[in-house]
């Protein structure tokens, strides 16, 4: 059932891959290191990739709103600091109140993007834009009153990064760490990622799941059958921003800091870029895209850094970053684009 | 006399189905040329190779010589077609609404200040307004036609857009065949006088002029020769002499005899559906005060030529058309368009496209069989008591489409091959598995045999009467196909321009069926 698709965006990825892999032996940078700080990487943002299965998978396309989800998590990881919960608890809490949080903003964000079909992906991207400074005005007149997440000076608006490292930094990450060697395999974060990806999997087994494959293929099919579109529609985007807002904790778990203000800008294109890389079209995403996605992409981007740093002058891997990430995604338009003028008959 | 185009055995095929099949027809300088034939007759197809339209080239291209003033040619874009003076008035309006009428009339043939455009060079030159409307004044005129030219396109009447649309084309000097697709159909009938005259005017300035309606009134009115198509073969040629609109159409529709297959039962029962005064509105067709009964239990045809709106029962209903009005079904009033609804009270619509709307194509067949059917077939959910997050029950699914596969004769290599490497005939026959599934109250089926080969349309056919006949369902059948239609409904509704023309029983004489379908009542018929 499941085919391969390698064509050109995967093919390039992973020849940059092993140049990278290659020139690594000539620095003094173990590999083993590297695959352990991958298998992290790759859970850390794997699951915002994975968020964009969803709407993809009902043709709403690639989810650049995805601020949006992220937005609602960091909400929720506010809250759980201001209660001062830490470890599991705190975790727990961040993700179950992000997930509230992004049921509602999910829910607002369908109207927008029912309203507007067939434009779904720019509209997304400058709803996504366009909802951050909205944020930024929570963030500075939200009532929390944990000194810890406020501007040191003032005691008034929360601070762009706040530090998990007393509440819940690294829970998942250190949860169940399996040691070979020198290589480190953390069984529970990878454990997460694996139980949210069997859930998105199994969701696509169901009724619903079904009818929102139909819809990408062939809406007008659908309605015909009495489906009221625009409410699977509405769904799977809550579905969507509800797993990017747990997407983002486990982030912030990972990075050891929750990011606000722009911090969320331009979180979407990576996201969008990697599960391109997997393979995935505008209709079209399962969990294997997004596995193979996000792995490869995070992968490239950490190995390219030190190689980066060592071989050619340290901004470079910033700068082949935004190619990369940026002309996966233009290639994708253009790759689609001809796909639509061959089936115009 | 000396003929302005000549085409030789052209030929066009479209993914293996002719849409035309060696075709000859030599036009002559000065004449009106009326081509006619119905719907999916190759009419459209035929003028769109000779205006070099991309889909033509896309698809494949042409076979066959076409021969314009003696010159072998082979058009291959729309760019060559307008150089060798090929003009074509489009059925759908390709204007440019928020630009004024000279502008619509000159485009592209702009007049240019000659200073400018010796500094400037052609493209960027500085466009001579006045002169543009001098021009289009003329050129309209020239029509019957009195209008300021300065007016916007968007604010100007449908007839009068008509009239823009033909002077764009008789304004290129050039121009020596002159193509026209169903000029009239959105005309009043003083407007068609008129233009009926123009065109007079203008062919006896020397351009030939094709004409396409199917208006046979005109065509014999106007047209110096008509040729009739009918499944993209040349039928016949008439010249004026020879002129009988009761034999072109019959050429055109070309009903043969067939026995019925059918018993029809006694009529004069409930009406399970009613349409009271219905408009409906899709793009610029607009269709008024429309009435229909559809009674419980019957097989109906919906016949007509094409554009004149077999379709509008089930697409307004199903709300891919807009339906405003008084619709009752089981004498409850309902909302067209609200689909949900309309499926729960047991309607549902095999659409005309099957391509687009009637099937998953990259989906497998057990999936388009069974799609959409879980609410009424529970035993399709493994849970059903969870919904929509039950798994589907692969088991059941999987015995219920091989029996159906069996059941309907289609070849298939298992239930998991995607729809779309089906032929024709077995997708239609998957469309017909899906109808069982659902299985309906009503069921509207559009065109349920076109581009099927003959032994697959039986199945079709036969499978059709049988739901009928087992499971007691309406079936409402729009087809271009007067032939069937004959053979299995108990009445056949002709629509004629937007209307319900007639109500007919199938075992009428076919004259009066192609009568009622070119618009003519049999009195009309007697008299003659």
């Amino acid at each position: 059932m499941k085919k391969i698709n390698i064509g050109l965006p995967q093919i390039i990825i992973i020849g940059y891959l092993l140049i990278l892999t290659i020139s690594l032996s000539f620095i003094d940078i173990p590999l083993i290191q590297m695959i352990n700080a991958s298998l992290i990487k790759w859970a850390m943002n794997g699951i915002l990739v994975l968020s964009l299965v969803p709407m993809i998978n009902i043709g709403v396309g690639r989810n650049f709103g995805l601020p949006i989800g992220i937005c609602a998590g960091l909400i929720g990881m506010c809250i759980a600091i201001e209660l001062r919960l830490e470890s599991w608890s705190g975790f727990l809490v961040a993700i179950l109140m992000g997930t509230v949080v992004a049921l509602v903003f999910g829910g607002i964000y369908s109207l927008i993007l029912n309203k507007l079909k067939g434009n779904e992906e720019i509209v997304g991207t400058f709803a996504g834009f366009s909802f951050i400074p909205i944020m930024n005005i929570f963030w500075t007149l939200a009532p929390f009153t944990n000194r810890q997440m406020l501007y040191p000076v003032g005691g008034q608006g929360l601070r762009p990064k706040i530090s998990l490292n007393q509440y819940f930094g690294g829970v998942l990450d250190n949860a169940w760490q399996v040691n070979i060697g020198e290589l480190v395999i953390p069984v529970g974060l990878l454990l997460f990622f694996a139980i949210l990806c069997l859930i998105v999997h199994l969701f696509f087994k169901t009724k619903l799941g079904t009818i929102m494959m139909a819809i990408a293929e062939n809406e007008a099919f659908v309605r015909l059958s009495g489906v009221n579109i625009n409410r699977y529609r509405t769904y799977a985007i809550i579905f969507s921003t509800a797993l990017a807002a747990i997407g983002i904790c486990v982030y912030a778990q990972s990075y050891g800091f929750v990011e606000l203000y722009n911090g969320p800008f331009m979180m979407a294109f990576p996201a969008v870029s990697a599960i391109l890389i997997g393979g995935a079209t505008r209709k079209k995403a399962t969990i294997f895209h997004a596995l193979i996605g996000a792995y490869l992409y995070q992968t490239t981007f950490l190995l390219s850094v030190p190689v980066a740093n060592a071989l050619l002058i340290p901004e470079m891997s910033e700068v082949i970053r935004m190619i990369v990430t940026n002309s996966i995604i233009l290639y994708a338009f253009l790759y689609e684009g001809r796909l639509k003028k061959n089936e115009q008959v | 006399m000396e003929y302005v185009l000549k085409v030789e055995n052209l030929t066009k095929k479209f993914e293996g189905n002719y849409a035309l099949k060696d075709v000859n027809l030599a036009l002559k300088k000065g004449e009106i040329h009326g081509l006619v034939g119905a719907n999916g007759s190759g009419k459209s197809t035929f003028m769109h190779i000779l205006f070099g339209s991309n889909y033509i080239k896309d698809t494949g291209g042409y076979l066959g010589r076409i021969t314009i003033e003696e010159e072998n040619i082979d058009i291959n874009s729309t760019a060559q077609a307008l150089e060798k003076g090929i003009g074509l008035v489009h059925q759908e309006f390709a204007l440019l609404g928020n630009l004024d009428i000279s502008s619509n009339i000159k485009i592209n043939r702009e007049n240019i200040y000659p200073l400018s455009e010796k500094v400037l060079g052609q493209e960027f030159g500085i466009v001579d307004k006045k002169k543009n409307k001098e021009d289009a004044t003329a050129v309209l005129s020239k029509m019957g036609v009195n209008i300021d030219p300065s007016i916007t396109v968007n604010d100007v009447s449908i007839n009068m857009k008509q009239f823009i649309e033909i002077a764009r084309e008789i304004d290129n000097t050039n121009l020596k065949i002159l193509m026209l697709d169903e000029p009239t159909a959105s005309l009043n009938q003083e407007d068609t006088k008129i233009l009926l005259k123009s065109l007079k005017a203008i062919a006896e300035t020397g351009v030939s002029v094709i004409f396409v309606s199917h208006r046979l009134e005109e065509v014999t009115k106007i047209c110096d020769r008509v040729t009739v198509l009918r499944d993209g073969e040349v039928i016949s040629h008439y010249s004026k002499e020879e002129f009988e609109i009761n034999k072109i159409a019959l050429d055109m529709v070309g009903i043969q005899v067939v026995p019925t297959k059918r018993k029809r039962k006694v009529q004069n029962r409930d009406n399970i559906i009613s349409f009271q005064d219905v408009e409906v509105t899709h793009g610029n067709k607009v269709y008024k005060k429309i009435s229909l009964d559809i009674k419980r239990g019957e097989v109906l045809g919906i016949t007509g030529l094409a554009g004149y709106g077999q379709e509008i029962f089930g697409y307004g209903l199903m709300g891919l058309y807009n339906m405003k009005g008084n619709v009752f079904i089981n004498e409850e009033r309902v909302m067209p368009g609200n689909i949900s609804l309309i499926s729960k009270k047991g309607i549902y619509m095999l659409p005309d496209e099957r391509k687009e709307m009637g099937l998953l194509l990259g989906k497998p067949i057990w999936e388009n069989m069974v799609f959409g059917s879980y609410e009424q077939q529970k035993e399709f959910l493994k849970h059903p008591k969870l919904k929509g997050l039950s798994f589907l029950n692969h088991k059941v699914i999987n015995s219920y489409s091989n029996r159906l596969v069996e059941d309907l004769n289609i070849k298939v290599r298992d239930i998991y091959q995607p729809v779309k490497e089906l032929s024709g005939g077995n997708q239609q026959k998957v469309c017909i598995g899906r109808a069982l599934t659902m299985n309906p109250e009503v069921l509207f089926v559009g065109e349920p045999t076109r581009g099927i080969d003959i032994y697959s349309k039986e199945i079709i056919l036969d499978m059709l009467l049988k739901m009928n006949e087992e499971k007691g369902m309406t079936i409402v059948i729009s087809s271009g196909e007067v032939g069937e239609l004959k053979r299995i409904c108990d009445r056949i509704v002709i629509m004629y321009e937007g209307e319900v023309f007639d109500i007919l029983e199938p075992d009428v004489d076919d004259k009066v069926f192609s009568l009622a379908i070119s618009g003519r009542r049999v009195e009309s018929y007697e008299e003659n």
